[in-house]
This record gives C-alpha cells, structure tokens and sequence, in this order.
C-alpha cells in the first residue's frame, strides 16, 4: 500500500521521516498520565466539577459528586503532578499516576479514605490511608501539602511493577502487596487476627500475577506473618491458581479498580467483586480478598499451608494440600463437577502430631454427577502415603501431590473410607467445599491409623435425613471403587461393611455386608407404625447368598425364600477422575439407574426369578453367616401355611422359634433359647498392689439362639468397706451367639490392700441378670517404700555415708563462720570499728 | 566508707573465704548425693535451649527459644566452647558449682549494707541456709546470675553513693552499675524489671519516708541523693528494659503478648511472672505442698528457715520504721535507708504476689520472689545481731553459741529442702543408671515410639539433660499415659514412685516384657489393631 501510494504522491516519499519525527518526540515528550479510566460500577456520578487553586490557569483539583457508599458522598482528586485536564469528564480529568484522592462519604468535607498514587523506581505504587485512631475520618492536609495524621505508613500499599493500573480494557494483575495489621487479607486470618498488631511491619504480603497480561490473573498467594509462636499452626501461606485463566472481570469498582465496598473475603460464582473493601461506616479497610477465586470456579486450586515455603527448597505442603475443583463436564460454566479437599500432614507435623513419621491424608472427594449443580456423591478417604512429587509455584516449589495428578494418585491408592450419597428427601445439595457430613469423624480415623486408639472409631449414626452413607471397616484399607447393585439400583462402595439412610422421619435402610466379601449382602427396611400409645415395627428384609434370595415383611408375616443367584453388581468403577470416566460412569448410571421406593423391598425382589418358597405367617430374624453356611430363625404362626420348594421341609412343624441352616442343604431344628454360663477366670496366685494378674470373664451360650445386646459387668469391692470400696472394672456390651464361647479380658490394680470380692454380671436387654458369678480375693499389703528403701535407690549403696558426711561438714561450717562472726565482739571492735 | 582491720583480728579475705567454703560444700552435697545423676524441668529446659542456641549460631533460634533473655544461654554455651565440656556436664555438675560466684557479691553487698567483714560474713551465712534461694541456685538455670547481678547491682549503687567526692571512681562505678543492670535483663528481663520495680518502690518510701520525718541536715544530705539517684536508676532501668523487650531481644514482647488480661500484664512487668501452662483452672501453689511432701510438719520443719526469716525480719523492719516514724527521724546513713526501702520493696511485691498468685493471675509468683526478698531480708537481721550487744558475757555467749547451732541446724534442714530429699518430698528428682540404660536401649530398638517413663517428669528431664543435643527416635511419655503409648518403663524406682504418690502403673496383664536389665524392664501392649503391629 506504502509503495503504490507513494507512486502517486511525491509527498509520501517523506512520510518514514516523518514517523521517525514523530517517534522521537513521542519518546521525548514527558510521561503522560494514566488517566482514570475505570468504568465506575459501584459508583452513581451526579457532577464533576474543578478548581484552580494555585490560579495558573490549570485545575488543581477535581470534584467529584457521586453515590458509593450513600445517597450523596464527594470525592476530591488533587493533582501532584500538574497534569490535570481540564474536563467535565472525571476520566479525562483525572489519574491514577500522581493524584491524590480523597473520598468523603456524605460529602461532608471530611475523608474516609485517602489514596495516594505516585510513580516510584519499583513501579507505579498507591498507597491506601484510612482512619486509625477511631473518629471516623482520616485526619490529613490536602495537597500541595499533603500530610496524613493517622500513622506515619499507609496500612495498604499496592504496587504494579510494571507501571501501570490498565491499559485500554485490560487491568493490571501483577500486582505486589503489602498490608499491615488487623485487616483481612487471608482466608485464615480470624484464626490469628490476635497476633496482628499495626506496627509499621508487614503482616500480608500478597502477590497477584498475570503473566500473559490478558486481564485475569492466574496466580495469587499470600504470605501471612503474624508474631505468632512458631509452634502455632496458623496459616502462614495461602495460594491460588486458576488453571483455566478464565478469572471473570471486577465489577462493583469505586472510580479505581481495584477499591469497593463490603467485607466479603472470598470471591462468588460468576462474579468479581473489587479484592480491597473498605467498611464506610468506620472508615477502615476491611479486606484485602481474594483476585483469584479460590473455590468458586471450576478448575482452580489452592492451598493453604503452615509450613512456609522456602525459596530454595521444597518445603511440605501442610494442611489443605491441595483443595481443588475440576471441571468434569468440560463446560466451562464456572461451577466444578468435581471437589477435592486434601488435608495432608507431613511426617513429624509440628503442628499435628510431631511424633507420627508417616505422612497421612484426609481426603474428601465429592463430584456432582449429573451436572446440575449439586453434589450427589462423596468419599471420605483416610490414609497414610508418602507424598514426593513436587508442585511448582511461580516464585517457590511445594512437595505436594499437583493439581492435576491429584484424583488419579487419590483413585490409585489404598484408603479408610466413608461413602455419602444425597438421595431423598434432598433436592439439592451444594457447597463451595462438597458435602461435609460423613459417618465417621476423620479426627477419629487419623487417630486410628497412628496406633493411638485401641478401639474402632465410632460412627455417627444421626447423619441429617437423606445422606446414604456407607463405611469400610477402619481396620483395613482398600482402593476406592464403586458398584452398582442390581438389587436396589443405587451406587455404593465396594467393601463397605454397613451403612445406612433415612428418607424421612420414621423409616430407616440399613445395609450390610454380613459375609465380609466386596459387597452388601442384606437390606433392612424399618419403619415406625402405629401411635404413641401402641407402636409397632414393621422390619422388611432382604438378604441374598450365593444360592438364594431371602425376603421377610414382619407386618405381612410373609418369608420368601428364592433360588437364585443375584449378582453383587452390575458395574463397577472407579470414582470419577476425568471428563471421560466422569461420561460414562454418567452413561452407565443413566442405563441402570431406576428408583424404588426405599420401602419397597418386594419390588426389588421381584427382579429376580427363581423357584420360590413363600412362608406365610412367618417372620425371619438373625441372619448371619456361619462357618458352614448361614443360618437365621424363623418364627411359624399358628395358621402359618408353606408353599413351593421346600415346603415339605416345613410341613407338620409346630408354631415355634426355629434354627434355619443352610448347610449348603436347608435343615430345620427347634430353635434352642439361650442358656448363658459366665466364669471368672482370676489367676491363683494373689495379686497386690501395683502388680496385675491376668483376669478374664468367659461366656457360653448353650442354646442355639443368639443373645444379643447383652451387658457384661465386673465390680470390685472391698469386703472390709475401706476406701476406694467399690470400683468398676468393666462395663461393656456383648452378644453371644448360639452354641458360642466369648472371652472377655480386663485388668485390675487393686487400689487397696485387703479381701476384694469380684463379681461379674451379665445382663439382658430387660436389665435382668442372665448370669453372674463372684470371687473373693485376697490382695496383700504391700510395705510402704520405706526411708531406707528411698536413700538406697536414690545413691550408691556403698556411698550412702557421703551425704551424711557432707550435711554435718555443711552444719560444722556453719557453726564456726556464726561464731567466728559474733563469737567473739570484744575482739571484733578492736579490729572493726 | 573505709574497713580498717585492728592488729591481730581475722582478715576480712578469710571471712569471704569461709563463706565461699560452704558454697563450695553444699555444691558438693548437691552433686554427690545423688551421684551427679539428677534433672528437674527447669534445668532440661535450659539445656534445650541452650543446645538450640549453640547449634544454630543465633541468639533468637527458631525453636527451643528461652523467651525472656539470652545471657544464660550465650554464657554456657561460651563457657562449653572454651572448657570442651559438654553441655550435658555443664548443667548437670557444672552449674551448680557456678552458682558459687553469688557468694561475693553478697558478701560486698552486706559489709557495705551491716558496716562489716563479721557481719557480712553472717549475713552470707544466713542466705546460704535459706532453702528457697539454694534451690534455685542449684539449678542450671539463669537465676544463679540474676540474683548475683541483682546484688552486684546494689553494692555498686551504694558504692556510687558514698564515692562521689572521688570522680573517676564514682563514673566507673556508674557504668559498672548500669551495665549490671542490663546483664540482669539480659538473662531474664521479667526479673529484671521486677527489681526496676522495686526500685521504683524503695524511692517512694524513702521519698515518704523524707516528707514525713523531720530530717537532720545530715540525713538530707544523705537520702537526697538516694533519691535523686534512685529516680534515675529507675528511669534508666525502664529504657534499658523496654530497648531491651522491644528491639534487641523481641521474643520477651511475645511473653507479654500471650497473657490474656491486664492483670496478667502488670504482674508480669511488676511481679515476675512467666506465662502458665494451666489455662482453665485456677492453680493454687499452696495446695501443692500435700502432694509434694510426704506430709506437712516435714515441709514446714524443712521450710523452718523461711518463716524465721520472713518473721524476724519483718519484726525488725517494722520495729525500726515505727521508732523512725514516732521520732519523725529519717537515718542518717545510706546504707540503712538503702537496705529498709529495699526490703520494704520486696516484701510489698511478695505480699502483692501471693494475692496475685491466690486470684489465678500467677501461678508461682512467691515461689519466683522470695529469694528476690531473701537477699534483702538477710542483712536485716544480720545487722540487728551484729547490734545486740549485751552487756553481761554469760546471756551473750548462750546467745551466740544458740544462734549458731540454731544455723547449723537450719543449714541441715535447707540443705534437704533445696535438693528436694526423697526420703521427704514427693518430687524425686535422681535416676539410675538401669533406667538410663533402658532409655538407650528403647531409642535404639523402638524408634518412632512412644515409651512411658514415669508417673512425673523425672526421667524425661534426667534423660533429656544426659543426651542433650543427640539424635532421639524414642519419644518419651510421662505422667497421665498418652493414648498412643504402647510402651512401658518399670524400674524399682518407678515402682517405690508409684508406691508412694499412690498412682497406678499403666502395665497390662498380658503386656510382653521387651527388656529387662535387672532394675529396669520395658513392657510393651499386645496390639489391638493393625495399625498397631
């Protein structure tokens, strides 16, 4: 285009020259000002108006009639750079180079906030000023004069490296800064506020990066230092990356870009309000938030650590480590399908447990499976794995487990876990951290795991209504997976060993898995009927072994007992880690998925096919798995009628509790009621005090029905009614199968010498004594540690003289510097006066 | 003020000689009675510290830190480097032989205070028999210095006092004092200001004491000055405290930090408090003596020395304030202002301690500052003997000959309550070779584990001080058994222990025995869960 033009007009042939003149003076000429550019979101403009102060013929300052904070505030803009334009336009009148603004909530005369901007070697620098000493304004001279009576530093100092705040649309998010005493700058903050003090050092040192310059930043970290104890677990450093760079824009901005209102921390879906907040009412900054989303976007991460990274070495990450969000569906809507919250503790966590070696984790994975912005699953994943791998952050490294490798390194690894299921009477659930409840605390669990309890940790059966829950056995550890059971056509968690739901007030489904295999193998469905004054019970039923189906409904007084062999699942898979798995775990659920009715058993029953024994008049109880087989009793009413199969087997039984074994062949005998025997077992030999004997209680069962919920009690108390007369030694609850012998074992220190009766009661769910058994035991004194005993153990026997020696050598020296002292007055004047 | 010595009499070097003698003697006692193996927790804390100091080459280490001054730490760890002893020998047999070097300045400080070599000597004597201070001058802790630069500082100040007629004397003296003065900081600044305290406290009774009698011009001369210089010595001390807490050394300002309430504040900066572990419950540390003591008449026979003090001394100090106050006449010598107003300083901070200590904001306050006014308290009555002068030979010879087997006695008594003698206190403070042994052995063959080691902290401090700065990979656990022990130290003391503070041990029936080496056996629980194979 140049060359053609240039062929026409002989006036081209200059026209390089002319854009270098003009390139050169460009260069020459002084910085222009960044002018104030900021569309004013959280700002209503009513006039601008200017004032030449100095009379030179330029505006001094800039008056600004607005609403931001009330009906009617005032911000004046004093220019320190001579630079002000002439403008009823507050964007071409002003900058945010080298003016001074100063905001005026009601437009008063008096300020509350006063920013500062100036160009300095490091960057472009505003400094933020607001009230401290509590008169609800900030005391200040206005330019030319400028002078802040509030505190010799700015509590807020913003500086952007690389010179400016925006150009064109594009805002600057390289940003570094610092922030002094009690203001929000962290997420953790609440929990160390304590330790903050106004004192001229940096308390927040925050650093936004956006390193493709596109408008949206992608990193954020905060480095908090609090004078706290280094021992203390405060939250020394947060970080925030947003994977996708897709950060949504500020809006709500007051004239600067940055500065609005409020004291919200964290950001909200879909929106950006302005990170640094001032609380108008008193005047103060209230927050330095958030420039990156930390849980409010889909495909971002963060951490928030205890450990403060060290810029030469990779440090572990403690903590949450990482808390991230996927974006499964691949939609980019700003919502994650995916939640995964790390609670990870380094070996020897000064801030945990400085004495465990291990690494250990606390995971809980949530995903929404059907993209509807609810939760609809979580696992809750407690383990110990040795963490190496290593994230690199922009200015520092973590050892870590990245972002991206994360589900999968979760997926390929052996955990405790509790599984959550939302199903009715819940529509929706969501959080900005995944479904929080679970069966089994995992402070518990991690306590558990570093061999400090001695007993399993208990669940929590009181879960709201509608969460599912299920739980492996904490005693072993398994890779998470998941199934999908023909039976009630619902996900669960493969090895689980019990579970359960409430889908409304009155009913409950238990699950269980009575053979220790994989999978559940019974259903029970409770539901309470009946009134206050006559309540009853009604118990569906269904357990499946590898040859039959069995079903029982109390109120229809019916058993079935199917031959059939239901398959534990229809598919398995693993919890969801990527869009792909995330698909056709999504597929597969919608080909298989269908609702019962929790109470309807029958129809999930009705499934199967098979040759089909109905008992009617008849109600199953105490099913469970045996050494042979499985066995359950079946109670037979006076009218109870059998049909099908094995009815024959039935025939001619009287109505009665009988013993169903499935050996594999089904045999019938009378159910035997318990006959329980209790021993105490105390070792021959007396014990005495401070010394133990092993003790132990045994337990029989003669009778083929179970005792279940029994009360086991040992007492001890003192023949001689001495004090500590009575203690108890044990207290547990226990059942004891049919044909069965338990062992209980427990200690004692007897407190007291003297006869002590020991007795052992066991009791039923009524409070009757079923059996007890007693034993008086004599426990000889002890001699009490004797003087002689104390002066041996504490010194060599053949030196036990030398402290007597030097005691009177002390005494005898004493004795003589007394007398030396005043012994002898006469003599003493003579020399001393 | 001149101490000419008479042709004949004893020098007045002997009489320090003496007095450092029996310094020497009770050091020996507490180191051969129980043959060098002992700890107790404040020595073990002093060790980490210490320890953290020296292998970081900072005074301000990030862990182990000794929050409230650096001087004890730095001295150590100076006086390791250049002896080549270990810091496990410096404080467990070094320390208390340094805790000798009190004597002197003492002694300085009461022939300026009583006006002679005798009764500096006796006053010496008297504070060497006085339980409390020797048992925290046993210790290897700062408080040996402390309290030695507490004194040092006194007897500068009177000796600035009666030297200003002689100039270079009187600044090197000035410099002297104040640089005292910051050592006192430097190794424990909350006793420190507890003493600026008290010389805020003495320079408004002796200004009371100015305004309410009617002073000889002798006497004016005399206190004026006091006063004036107290004013300065106060004000000086609060800057060096404050340079101090707020720049050289800022972990004291995270000492004050942590204290919740005003009331906690104050008596830190007036009283000498250190921030307690116990934070719900009121601690009362009179009730401790039941279980710390095998029963009272023990603790109160054992303690016979400080109630004497505390009684005679006040009788005295309040005897001779009344006789001024009827007179309406002030002392006309320095020393004996000097020594009433200290002594009423002291005792109104002790008196404000046990209300502190009663109301919860303390915890351990008189415990902190009886041997502040112990050295004060002494030249009290050793001034008043040194004055009775009776007439008839007979009544003074049974007098002295009473006073000095009463001392001796006392000096037996105080000698068993400092060291903490098992066969009286509760609190053992010695170990055995077979329970070392077994600690060694369990950190070689039980790494990452937890082992019980006793019903109190006997044997985490012993051990501790003995491998100080080693490499541990047993994790020692006393008192109240954690949850996550699984590992059992039974020894005959451990067992005569729990005899005798009647607390059971934490054995199973069916525990396994790891280790037994014929005094010392390790149990260990059969698991109960396979996480605790």
């Amino acid at each position: 285009m140049t060359n053609r033009l240039q062929q026409h007009h002989p006036t081209y042939r200059w026209l390089p020259v002319f854009w270098l003149i003009a390139t050169v003076l460009l260069l020459c000429l002084p910085a222009a000002p960044i002018h104030a550019t900021e569309p004013a979101g959280g700002v209503q403009v009513f006039a601008v108006r200017q004032q030449d102060a100095n009379n030179d013929g330029q505006p001094d300052i800039t008056i600004i009639d607005c609403a931001f904070a009330t009906e009617r505030d005032q911000v004046r803009v004093y220019d320190r750079g001579g630079n002000m334009v002439a403008s009823d336009d507050w964007h071409t009148a002003t900058d945010f180079t080298d003016d001074v603004w100063v905001f005026d909530v009601g437009a008063d005369g008096s300020a509350q906030l006063l920013i500062t901007f100036q160009q300095t070697a490091d960057g472009l620098l505003a400094e933020l000023w607001d009230d401290r000493d509590n008169d609800g304004r900030v005391t200040h001279r206005p330019p030319p004069n400028l002078q802040i009576r509030e505190l010799p530093w700015a509590p807020v100092r913003v500086l952007a490296p690389d010179g400016w705040w925006q150009q064109d649309t594009r805002p600057n998010f390289n940003l570094q800064i610092t922030v002094d005493g009690p203001i929000r700058a962290s997420f953790a903050y609440p929990s160390f506020e304590r330790f903050l003090r106004l004192d001229g050092s940096t308390d927040f040192t925050i650093t936004v990066r956006d390193d493709n310059r596109d408008g949206r930043p992608e990193w954020q970290w905060v480095d908090a230092w609090p004078a706290a104890p280094p021992a203390s677990g405060v939250m020394r450093v947060e970080a925030i990356q947003n994977v996708d760079d897709d950060e949504y824009p500020i809006t709500g901005s007051i004239f600067w870009h940055y500065l609005g209102s409020g004291e919200q921390y964290t950001k909200d879906y879909l929106i950006s309000p302005p990170p640094i907040q001032m609380n108008w009412d008193t005047a103060t900054l209230a927050t330095v938030g958030e420039f990156v989303a930390s849980r409010f976007n889909d495909n971002v991460w963060f951490v928030y650590s205890q450990y403060r990274p060290d810029a030469g070495e990779a440090v572990p990450a403690s903590f949450e480590a990482p808390f991230a969000f996927y974006d499964l569906a691949a939609d980019d809507d700003g919502y994650p399908e995916l939640q995964v919250r790390m609670v990870a503790y380094p070996p020897e966590d000064r801030y945990a447990n400085p004495n465990n070696p291990h690494w250990m984790q606390h995971i809980r994975y949530s995903w929404d499976q059907d993209n509807a912005t609810s939760w609809d699953y979580k696992l809750e994943l407690v383990g110990q794995h040795p963490i190496d791998t290593i994230a690199r952050l922009p200015d520092f490294d973590l050892q870590m487990v990245p972002y991206e490798d994360l589900p999968a390194w979760i997926t390929g690894r052996t955990w405790t876990m509790d599984f959550v299921a939302i199903e009715p009477p819940i529509e929706s659930y969501w959080t900005s951290e995944g479904i929080y409840e679970t069966p089994t605390d995992p402070s518990d669990l991690l306590t558990y795991q570093q061999a400090q309890r001695d007993t399993l940790p208990p669940r929590n059966a009181a879960l709201p209504l509608g969460l599912r829950t299920e739980a492996t056995n904490p005693a072993a550890q398994h890779t998470p997976m998941l199934y999908f059971s023909p039976l009630d056509r619902k996900l669960h968690l493969r090895h689980a060993e019990s579970g359960y739901w409430y889908p409304d007030q009155a009913s409950a489904v238990y699950y269980d898995n009575l053979d220790g295999d994989a999978y559940l193998d019974q259903w029970i469905y409770v539901r309470q009927l009946g009134t206050t004054a006559a309540p009853r019970t009604l118990v569906r039923q269904i357990n499946l072994t590898p040859q039959h189906l069995l079903y029982s409904d109390s109120e229809r007084a019916e058993v079935l007992i199917r031959e059939v062999a239901v398959p534990p699942s229809l598919f398995e898979a693993p919890p969801p880690t990527t869009h792909a798995e995330w698909q056709q775990l999504g597929t597969q659920l919608a080909q298989h998925q269908r609702e019962f009715d929790p109470a309807a058993l029958d129809a999930m029953a009705e499934q199967f096919a098979g040759a089909t024994t109905a008992l009617q008049g008849a109600r199953l109880r105490d099913f469970r798995y045996t050494n042979a087989g499985y066995r359950y009793v079946i109670e037979l009413e006076p009218n109870f009628r059998a049909t099908g199969s094995l009815a024959t087997g039935f025939a001619g039984l009287s109505p009665g509790a009988y013993l169903i074994e499935h050996l594999p062949q089904m045999q019938i005998s009378p159910l035997e009621p318990p006959a329980l025997a209790l021993t105490l077992h105390i070792a021959p030999r007396a014990a005495t005090t401070q010394h133990l004997l092993p003790r132990a209680v045994e337990l029989h069962n003669a009778g083929t029905d179970d005792a279940a919920a029994l009360r086991l009690r040992v007492d001890a108390t003192s023949a001689e009614g001495t004090t500590d007369a009575s203690t108890t030694i044990l207290s547990q609850t226990i059942t004891v199968q049919g044909k069965a012998t338990e062992w209980v074992a427990f200690d004692w220190q007897p407190p007291a010498a003297g006869t002590w009766d020991v007795v052992a009661t066991l009791t039923d769910q009524q409070g009757q004594t079923v059996a007890s058994s007693s034993q008086r035991e004599t426990v000889p004194a002890r001699a009490a540690v004797t003087t002689s005993e104390v002066l041996l153990l504490s010194t060599p026997p053949d030196r036990w003289w030398h402290g007597l020696l030097l005691l009177g050598l002390i005494s005898a020296l004493v004795v003589v510097s007394i007398v030396l002292s005043v012994g002898n007055p006469s003599r003493a004047g003579r020399s001393e006066q | 003020m001149n101490h000419p010595r008479a042709r004949g009499s004893i020098p007045a070097y002997l009489y320090l000689l003496i007095a450092v003698l029996l310094g020497l003697v009770f050091a020996s006692y507490v180191l051969l009675r129980y043959n060098g193996q002992w700890g107790e927790t404040d020595t073990y804390s002093f060790a980490r510290a210490i320890n953290s100091v020296a292998s970081t080459g900072e005074l301000i280490p990030p862990e182990q830190l000794y929050a409230n001054g650096y001087g004890y730490q730095t001295l150590i760890t100076l006086l390791s480097s250049i002896s080549g002893a270990s810091l496990a020998d410096i404080q467990q047999y070094a320390a208390v032989l340094l805790a000798i070097w009190i004597i002197p300045p003492a002694w300085l400080l009461y022939r300026e205070l009583i006006g002679s070599a005798r009764g500096a000597t006796l006053g010496t004597i008297l504070l060497l028999v006085q339980p409390e201070l020797l048992f925290v001058l046993a210790r290897g802790t700062h408080e040996k210095f402390t309290r030695g630069l507490i004194l040092l500082s006194l007897w500068l100040l009177v000796r600035s006092l009666r030297s200003t007629d002689r100039l270079s004397s009187f600044a090197g003296l000035i410099i002297c004092f104040y640089l005292s003065i910051y050592g006192v900081i430097t190794f424990n600044s909350f006793l420190a200001n507890s003493f600026i305290f008290a010389v805020i406290i003495s320079l408004i009774l002796s200004w009371l004491l100015l305004q309410i009698s009617r002073p000889t011009t002798d006497a004016v001369q005399q206190i004026s000055p006091l006063v004036q210089r107290l004013i300065f010595v106060g004000g000086v001390g609060l800057i060096l405290s404050f340079i101090f807490t707020f720049y050289t050394y800022p972990p004291a300002q995270n000492t004050l930090r942590v204290m919740n309430t005003i009331a906690e504040r104050t008596a830190a900066l007036v009283l000498d408090v250190e921030p307690q572990q116990i934070d719900e419950e009121i601690f009362n540390p009179y009730a401790t003596i039941d279980s710390a003591w095998v029963n009272r008449p023990a603790y109160l026979l054992l303690t016979l020395s400080n109630w004497l003090l505390l009684g005679i001394s006040a009788g005295i100090w309040l005897a001779q304030t009344l006789r001024w106050l009827r007179h309406r006449r002030a002392p006309a010598d320095i020393g004996t202002l000097l020594l009433w107003s200290f002594y009423g300083a002291f005792a109104v901070q002790g008196a404000l301690s046990v209300l502190a200590d009663l109301s919860g904001v303390g915890g351990n306050l008189q415990h902190r500052l009886f041997p502040s006014f112990t050295l004060l308290a002494v030249p009290v009555i050793a001034r008043a003997v040194m004055q009775w002068q009776p007439t008839q030979a007979t009544t003074r010879r049974i007098g002295y000959a009473g006073l000095a087997s009463a001392v001796g006695v006392l000096a037996i008594l105080s000698t068993l309550k400092a060291t903490n003698e098992p066969m009286l206190s509760n609190k053992w403070l010695f170990h055995r070779a077979d329970e070392i042994q077994a600690i060694h052995w369990s950190n070689r063959h039980l790494p990452e584990q937890s082992l019980w080691v006793g019903p109190d902290e006997r044997l985490l401090t012993g051990y501790g001080i003995r491998t100080i700065g080693q490499p541990q990979s047993v994790v020692l656990d006393a008192w109240q058994i954690e949850p996550g022990t699984r590992a059992v130290l039974l020894s005959d003391v451990i067992r005569s222990q729990s005899l005798r503070l009647g607390v059971p041990l934490p054995v199973r029936a069916d525990a396994h025995v790891l280790y037994d080496n014929g005094g010392s056996q390790i149990y260990r629980y059969r698991p109960e869960t396979p996480y605790q194979q």
